[in-house]
């Protein structure tokens, strides 16, 4: 039952998805012409900027056998703050964002680790807490603005006229990310607690630092995002935004379980790219809003049945 | 039915042959029980039994041969249907469900109801009247996870048998198989799990599989080897008795191999160990360089307590706990660093099961795989496998595929890949909590061969055990522990000069 | 080991749980002397009746050992559905609306038993195709901005008090209180609870036992549906009229729900009543707050923090499971 040869199976797995990912692209550009035009492309890269570097995040905690649901939150509470220091500090205002994304993300991981209760109930509470944080440093303005041309030229300036900075930044952080989960000793350590945390620990390893770590990767990625929307945008508001859902999305249907210790980050791309071309060419072909929502979900299902690892059939839970 | 000897025959199978692909697991293979007795069936992971035993009680179909129960032909559809003809087996690890109380783990999938409300109080009444019977120590009411091994085994054993107690069976007879129905249990928790099958010899017959060669032979009233697919011969206890050599003997094709063990006590002290007055127990002892230090206790002794507290998973209130003159640092990582590792029999707490051989066998192997580039630690393939194939080769795992999932291995073999890895990382000392535990003759040979040579170019170990073959093969010391204290210390002059049974009556004297 | 230990700790833990609340409870009633009037009681019990209504049917998923998150879509979708059909076919409606329930939940169930994908994974995709057919509906039905009056047809499945000046919602919480103690029933005394139970605890084990254990994952599944789709139904009186995505907020929450109580998310522990408790302890924690006049933006931060105490109290003792 169980394939030794798994390589080719993997390598299967990956060209359906990728087949079906162009299969989408060939559909929707033959049905609308404006799908790859300059405009569409730039749509889609605005649409998976976000949604990338959330599922990246996310990834990780999903490696550790964990979840962040705060993910929304932290960037929301990070583009205000990232809004609110913009006038002052200018482009390097953009560095506000990861930093107190990795911030609020350690926090999470503490009250995981320290209060011992499951970071599922944990993320539950962060999330709302830091909504909360963020309504109460923009009252009274209810969108803080930040328009100046040198910090949102950051997110908005163009590389090859197609690519928005936003876009290269994320990649840049993507490809980083990726290498660090599969090729270094931190990510293959983040692997193996999701795969077995009692066998980590009696291997020598300092669980503890590697699980606040992962929670600190996936605040510091929102941050990045949070940063980048609120430079795209020319500011923020506290209203909630709900992003959470497509982010997960991204980062389990291509293939990293729920349960961790498998996937990863180049899942995690594959997975906000596809949704990214799904809700462009949706939004593009004008479909109606809310067919729109009933085709996303057929789509994912098939994608998700595309990529399961059926390996390791015995985990399904 | 009889045989030529003239004794009932409960069950026969006749020129079983299996195939697995191209591979024949099972190559004209007969076995034959008789009413009322205890079979012993024994071999190598792999040898085949497993696969017979499923075979007969329906979970896996032969391709040719027959089976033959009471005298009539046998061929079940499927466990289920095996089950209600009399003959069932209970798994390795007792297939438990440990969040349900006994009664209703007992009745689980034949659940008696009043219509469609559960009969709960009938269940429980007939459940306790079981346990009674049985003499099992536990109620009804308890949870399986709260109950000790031992009787957790018992219990699914009584789940196993309870058609035939309560009369709800179709037939009288019954047959049960117990696939290692004593892995991972205490000396004690095991020779409590023994007498009840004798008790229970006269109403029902056994077959045991088993690697625990000594205590099936003094069980069993007939044994059968099987080897490479093919029975090599069943042994009458009766008519000859017979050593656990000349079996061992017979399961491996040759000779038993003998290990050298250095047992001069060394002059340097890599561990010093006192540890006095701590919850569970109340210990001081050293351990030289190149020394294999035993410990022997059972459950209750504080032994595994004290393997815990020496890696750190066990936190020591205060005392002494220096290596090499330094004191021990409090966590796991702390202790792993300094130089000690710690294995166990129990993979599942030691073994990332999904992953391949290799990447367990470099978990703590960090320095030796990585690379440094730009500040980050990278994890160098190349360095990976080579390190992977050299402590295969050594380890001798079996199939020599560094890319195998763990899962796919034998037990023998997962243990193998434990101490692969804990060999390739060389720690000084290395603390072992019963590391055969439910690995078979050849591979446990192997095992020692190689601790034997890894503490001759200068290692440490320390062996807590309750085999005691092991212990007196491997230590040049040994402590006896019971109530957490060490009662009686055997230095290698005496370990030499006593036998297995002298010692068996030391620790019967305590 | 201690024979007792597991029953001793649940008994720690239950009274950790009921000590909590009464102490949440004395906590809000003196910080607020609104807290305890009869009107916000009752406001406490409605919001706490829709929470605990969609928990329910995760609760049998949960406690089966797995995940499923598309209650709210399924609710949501059917409640647009019953309020669409109603007009046509009378109360048949009802019953048509809980059988698509039955059947997404079913249909979770298959594909997540037949084609083996994770349940989280399969619900998820539920959940996005069923708010997907909701929210089409609901446009084709021109409800969108206008809601569907249902004209009191459905007011027959609200008992209130007579006398009692008690508003219409709160006759959610009879619902809620019947299926709580239904489905406890059906979990501790019936042969399906027992092996779901089973099952959750030890699914391999139980296969081995002679149990059709994907029929009764399937099973589970559709059950969730089929609550889901009595929620989705109760809330459309309550709203008086049928407009989509009230649910959307709520998927982790009643996860969250759940998981607080302390039903193990790795299965096989817990029960109905620990879900009560989870959803009782979150709904209060709102209401009390925001009785207690707290700055709408403070209300966040302490909620969020109250949790954290709550699941902290709590915790001692959960099995780990599928997630950390």
């Amino acid at each position: 039952m169980l394939k030794l040869g798994g390589r080719r199976l993997q390598e299967r797995l990956i060209v359906s998805n990728l087949g079906l990912l162009i299969g989408m692209i060939v559909l929707f550009s033959v049905a609308s012409p404006g799908f790859l035009s300059v405009r569409g492309i730039i749509a889609i890269q605005l649409t998976l900027v976000p949604i990338l570097l959330l599922a990246v995040g996310e990834t990780f905690v999903l490696m550790a056998r964990s979840f962040d649901l705060s993910i929304g939150s932290i960037y929301i509470l990070t583009s205000v703050f990232t809004a609110l220091f913009a006038s002052q500090l200018g482009p390097v205002a953009i560095l506000v964002g990861p930093a107190t994304g990795a911030i609020f993300g350690l926090m999470n991981g503490m009250v995981f680790k320290f209060g011992r209760i499951p970071s599922f109930i944990a993320t539950l509470a962060t999330m709302i807490i830091y909504q909360g944080v963020a309504q109460i440093v923009v009252t009274g303005q209810y969108y803080l603005f930040a328009t100046e041309e040198s910090f949102r030229a950051i997110a908005i300036s163009f590389v090859a006229s197609v690519i928005p900075l936003m876009m290269v930044w994320a990649m840049i952080l993507t490809v980083f990310f990726i290498f660090v989960a599969l090729k270094t000793k931190f990510g293959r350590v983040v692997y193996s607690i999701g795969a077995n945390y009692e066998a980590t620990r009696f291997s020598g390893i300092n669980v503890m630092k590697y699980q606040l770590a992962a929670f600190a990767i996936s605040g510091f990625l929102a941050g990045v995002a949070g940063g980048l929307a609120a430079a795209q945008q020319g500011g923020a508001s506290a209203l909630p935004y709900p992003i959470l859902l497509p982010a997960v999305a991204a980062a389990t249907i291509a293939g990293t379980p729920i349960t961790g210790g498998a996937g990863g980050p180049h899942r995690a791309l594959l997975g906000a790219l596809m949704l990214a071309v799904l809700t462009t060419g949706l939004n593009v072909n004008a479909v109606e809003t809310n067919l729109k929502t009933l085709i996303f979900g057929i789509v994912v299902i098939i994608a998700i049945y595309l990529t399961t690892d059926r390996r390791v059939v015995h985990l399904i839970k | 039915m009889a045989s030529s000897s003239g004794e009932v025959l409960e069950l026969t199978a006749e020129g079983i042959v299996k195939r697995f692909g191209d591979f024949v697991a099972l190559d004209n293979v007969s076995l034959d029980l008789r009413v009322g007795e205890v079979l012993g069936v024994v071999g190598q992971n792999g040898s085949g039994k497993s696969t017979l035993m499923k075979v007969l009680i329906g979970a896996q179909k032969p391709d040719a041969g027959r089976i033959q129960l009471r005298g009539r032909p046998f061929s079940p559809k499927n466990p289920h249907d095996a089950e209600s003809h009399g003959i069932s087996m209970v798994y390795q690890d007792g297939a438990l469900v440990p969040d349900l109380k006994v009664y209703q783990y007992v009745y689980l999938g034949r659940e008696v109801t009043r219509g469609t409300i559960l009969h709960s109080r009938g269940m429980r009444d007939k459940t306790s009247e079981l346990l009674e019977n049985l003499k099992i120590p536990c109620s009804s009411d308890d949870f399986i996870r709260d109950l000790s091994p031992a009787t957790q085994r018992m219990v699914s054993i009584a789940k196993a048998s309870l058609g035939m107690i309560t009369g709800e069976n179709k037939s009288d007879e019954r047959i049960i198989i117990l696939d290692e129905p004593t892995a991972q249990l205490s000396s004690t928790e095991r020779s409590i799990v023994f007498d009840k099958v004798r008790e229970w010899k006269k109403r029902v017959s056994f077959v045991i599989i088993s690697h625990l060669l000594q205590e099936l032979i003094e069980i069993s009233d007939r044994m059968t080897v099987i080897r490479d697919g093919k029975n090599v011969g069943t042994l009458d206890l009766h008519e000859k008795s017979v050593s656990a050599a000349e079996l061992h003997k017979l399961i491996m094709g040759r000779e038993r191999r003998d290990i050298v063990v250095r047992r001069n006590a060394s002059l340097t002290k890599v561990l010093e160990v006192e540890l006095a007055k701590q919850r569970v127990f109340d210990v001081s002892f050293s351990l030289g360089e190149g020394e294999i230090v035993g410990f022997y206790g059972t459950i209750g002794s504080g032994v595994r307590e004290l393997g815990m507290a020496l890696i750190g998973s066990l936190r020591i209130d205060r005392g002494v706990l220096k290596k090499g003159g330094k004191s021990l640092g409090g966590s796991i990582a702390a202790r792993v660093r300094m130089g000690i590792g710690y294995l166990t029999g129990d993979h599942a707490s030691q073994l990332n099961i999904e992953w391949s051989v290799q990447r367990n066998i470099s978990l703590s192997n960090w320095d030796k795989i990585l690379t440094r580039f730009l500040k980050l630690a990278m994890i160098d393939s190349r360095k990976e496998r080579q390190l992977a194939e050299e402590y295969m080769k050594l380890t001798n795992i079996a199939p020599p595929n560094p890319d195998a999932i763990c899962m796919s291995l034998s037990g023998g073999n997962k243990q193998k890949v434990i101490l692969a890895r804990w060999l390739a990382k060389e720690p000084d000392i290395l603390v072992l909590d019963n590391p055969t535990a439910g690995v078979d003759v050849g591979t446990r040979e192997e095992f020692y061969r190689l601790l034997a040579n890894s503490a001759a170019s200068g290692k440490s170990f320390i062996l807590i055990s309750e085999d005691l073959d092991e212990l007196s093969t491997l230590c040049s010391k040994l402590h006896l522990m019971k109530d957490g204290k060490i009662v009686r210390s055997l230095a290698s002059a005496a370990l030499e000069n006593l036998g297995d049974e002298d010692i068996r009556q030391i620790i019967k004297g305590l | 080991m201690n024979v007792n230990s597991s029953r001793l700790r649940k008994r720690i833990r239950d009274s950790i749980l009921i000590l909590f609340l009464v102490v949440l409870v004395v906590a809000f009633a003196i910080g607020s002397s609104g807290f305890l009037r009869p009107s916000n009681i009752v406001s406490i019990l409605s919001n706490f009746s829709v929470l605990l209504i969609l928990s329910l049917g995760i609760s049998w998923v949960v406690m089966a050992g797995s995940l499923d998150i598309s209650q709210a879509g399924i609710a949501g979708l059917v409640g647009i559905l019953i309020g669409l059909i109603l007009p046509v076919i009378g109360y048949g409606a009802i019953a048509v609306g809980i059988l698509v329930g039955a059947g997404f939940g079913s249909l979770n169930g298959l594909i997540f038993t037949k084609a083996r994908i994770p349940s989280f994974l399969v619900t998820l995709g539920t959940l996005f195709v069923t708010t997907g057919l909701e929210k089409y509906l609901a446009v084709t039905a021109h409800v969108l901005t206008n809601g569907i009056p249902i004209e009191g047809r459905l007011d027959v499945f609200l008992p209130t008090i007579p006398l009692l000046n008690v508003p219409r919602s709160f006759s959610l919480f009879y619902w809620a209180a019947g299926e709580s103690i239904l489905f406890y029933m059906i979990s501790q005394k019936t042969r399906f609870g027992l092996r779901i139970y089973a099952i959750g605890s030890s699914a391999s084990s139980t296969l081995l036992y002679g149990i059709n254990v994907t029929g009764y994952q399937v099973l589970v599944f559709g059950l969730s549906g089929a609550i889901s789709a009595v929620a989705g139904f109760l809330y459309l009186p309550y709203l008086n009229t049928a407009s989509p995505t009230f649910t959307d907020s709520l998927t982790f929450v009643t996860l969250a729900a759940v998981v607080l109580g302390g039903t193990a998310l790795a299965g096989g522990v817990g029960g109905f009543h620990r879900t009560v408790i989870g959803a009782l302890i979150l709904s209060i924690i709102n209401n009390g707050l925001t009785v207690m006049g707290l700055d709408a933006l403070a209300l966040f931060v302490v909620q969020g923090v109250i949790i954290i105490i709550a699941a902290v109290a709590v915790s001692r003792g959960i099995k780990t499971g599928i997630i950390q």
